[in-house]
């Protein structure tokens, strides 16, 4: 397991995992150990997304078909912005591939 | 009950090399929490550097500073700070604020659970946290975002200068004396305590359903005992086989309280003191014992005299005693602090001694007989309502009242409920018990007095 998102390469892979949850109108609120998050419609397609684990730039390519691209940013911005949001919480680790 | 990781709170120390302050500070600390009783299966104290180099030895004047003031200074070698430290960690302390943000940075699962020493000290003079101490870093970091805290205590590199290193020696040392102290309180118990055959608890007290028996030692044990009594008045029940226990002494002589603490009692010079610390033990004594059985949210309830509850949810050190204390004149009087519900909307009755401040950092203890309050009906209490509550000057005499979206909501309430990772169904059991009761609602309110007429309205069921 990496924390260090400036690390974060494209084929990193990604894996989410959370103890329970509840979506309602896309939102999801999400428990992953002791911490409680309440999740946008973005991160929550991320979360499910990544629960078996897939690449940085697969999730960037997920999400871009699912949201369509940011107009004032990279996506692969977007979405390590989103990946260490939902580290920080618990809810998603990253693997380096060697 | 047992901790499915062995140990119960984890704390990393982390300064740049690990050779110097942390060190200092894992030692010191670990020297202080031994010396109250708490072993190192319930608070793990470990250190670590940003860009330590592996196997490095302390600085000598770490080792002056750590046996200066009786800590230990054998058997250490640096370690850098790596991404499985960083995930079994709860609580992060650093030496300054600079370092904080890099830790932060480099490592996002320590974000909101880092703070510098001297963040840690002043929050615990603020905030009167009656919680699992893995719940602190939570409470610890809402209160840090929210104030603009001194950095007197910040503790800058000392490189290499034998004065600094003293001086920030002594800044450890008291911090970690003081931090000690809170935690001895709320750190879980040991498993299969022995306090001796043949010692008789003063008293047992009902904390939700929970008895837990308190025994006063002490050359002041009866001047405690009579104010604890008076205190704790309606809590306390005869006959009950305990579930918990709570040992503490008040005595003048330092030899007898160090000794006292290093089994686990809770030792100290005045009665004050020792009601205070002993408030926040049996509360988190019986929220050990009930984790996983029933709902406790950080909340003040009331109830009407048919024995309706409503609950009102807020941070700790946000208003709920004066809220409980206002209301409960004319309302039955729950509790101040932790609202314990069972799953078929039960509430067990926790009318624990009230905290006032009357100058400096501790708190007197009220019992809810000295105060007046009104007392709960006999019979079941129901929960019918729960309220987030949020104390605002701005707000005019009638309070803001508005429906809260059920997600958003329980994002919110579950950051004041105690051990919700070990409820069955976890966010379900929560959801249902919310909209049970009407769903959530939020208050903002400018004095508690201004809450008063809202009760009838908040007493009447929802559903």
């Amino acid at each position: 397991m990496s924390g260090g998102v400036q690390r974060l390469e494209d084929d990193a892979v990604v894996r989410s995992r959370w103890d329970d949850a509840l979506e309602r109108d896309g939102e999801m609120l999400i428990l992953a150990g002791n911490d409680v998050s309440l999740l946008s419609p973005l991160a929550a397609e991320a979360a499910l997304a990544a629960r078996g684990g897939l690449t940085v730039a697969a999730l960037a390519e997920h999400l871009e078909r699912e949201f369509g691209a940011p107009s004032d940013r990279d996506m692969g911005d977007a979405v390590r912005e989103v990946v260490a949001a939902l580290m920080s919480r618990g809810v998603m680790t990253v693997e380096v591939s060697e | 009950m047992p901790w499915p990781s062995g140990v119960a709170f984890r704390v990393l120390i982390v300064d740049r090399a690990n050779t110097g302050r942390s060190v200092a500070g894992e030692r010191l600390l670990r020297h202080h929490l031994a010396r109250r009783g708490v072993a190192r299966d319930r608070v793990r104290v470990s250190s670590a550097g940003l860009d330590a180099q592996d196997g490095a030895s302390m600085q000598p004047l770490a080792a002056e500073v750590i046996e200066r003031h009786g800590g230990n200074a054998h058997g250490f070698a640096a370690r850098s700070v790596s991404d499985t430290m960083v995930a079994g960690t709860d609580l992060f302390l650093c030496g300054t604020g600079a370092e904080r943000d890099e830790l932060t940075r480099r490592h996002p699962w320590a974000r909101g659970r880092s703070f510098t020493l001297s963040e840690l000290a002043h929050l615990y003079e603020e905030l009167s946290s009656i919680a699992p101490l893995h719940e602190h870093p939570h409470l610890l970091e809402r209160h840090r975002l929210e104030r603009d805290l001194p950095t007197d205590w910040d503790l800058p590199p000392w490189d290499s200068l034998a004065e600094r290193a003293r001086a920030a020696g002594e800044r450890i040392d008291a911090a970690c004396a003081w931090v000690a102290d809170i935690w001895a309180s709320m750190a879980p118990p040991e498993p299969a305590a022995d306090r001796g055959a043949g010692d008789a608890a003063t008293c047992t007290v009902d904390a939700f359903g929970v008895p837990v028996a308190i025994r006063c030692e002490g050359s002041a044990s009866e001047a405690l005992a009579a104010a604890g009594h008076r205190a704790w008045g309606r809590c306390v029940v005869d006959g009950r086989a305990a579930e918990a226990e709570v040992a503490v002494m008040v005595d003048e002589d330092p030899d007898g309280l160090a000794t006292a603490r290093a089994r686990g009692t809770l030792a100290y010079p005045d009665v004050d003191t020792a009601l205070h610390f002993l408030s926040s033990a049996v509360t988190v004594r019986a929220i050990e014992a009930r984790s996983g059985a029933l709902v406790m949210l950080h909340a003040a309830g009331l109830a009407s005299s048919d024995g309706d509850v409503v609950g009102f949810v807020a941070p700790s050190g946000t208003g709920k005693t004066t809220l409980a204390r206002t209301l409960g004149a004319h309302y039955g009087y729950v509790t101040d602090e932790t609202l314990a519900i069972d799953a078929g909307r039960t509430v067990l009755p926790y009318p624990k001694p009230l905290s006032v401040i009357h100058g400096g950092a501790v708190k007197e203890q009220w019992g809810a007989e000295s105060l007046d309050l009104v007392p709960v009906p006999p019979g079941r209490l129901r929960l019918v309502r729960l309220a987030l509550v949020e104390r605002d000057a701005s707000v005019g005499e009638s309070p803001q009242v508005e429906e809260v979206p059920l997600l958003h909501g329980l994002a919110e309430l579950a950051e004041q409920v105690s051990y919700l990772s070990r409820l069955p169904r976890q966010l379900h059991t929560l959801a249902d018990l919310v909209e049970s009761a009407g769903g959530l609602v939020r208050i903002r309110y400018r004095e508690a007095r201004d809450l008063l007429p809202l009760m009838p309205e908040l007493l009447s069921e929802r559903r």
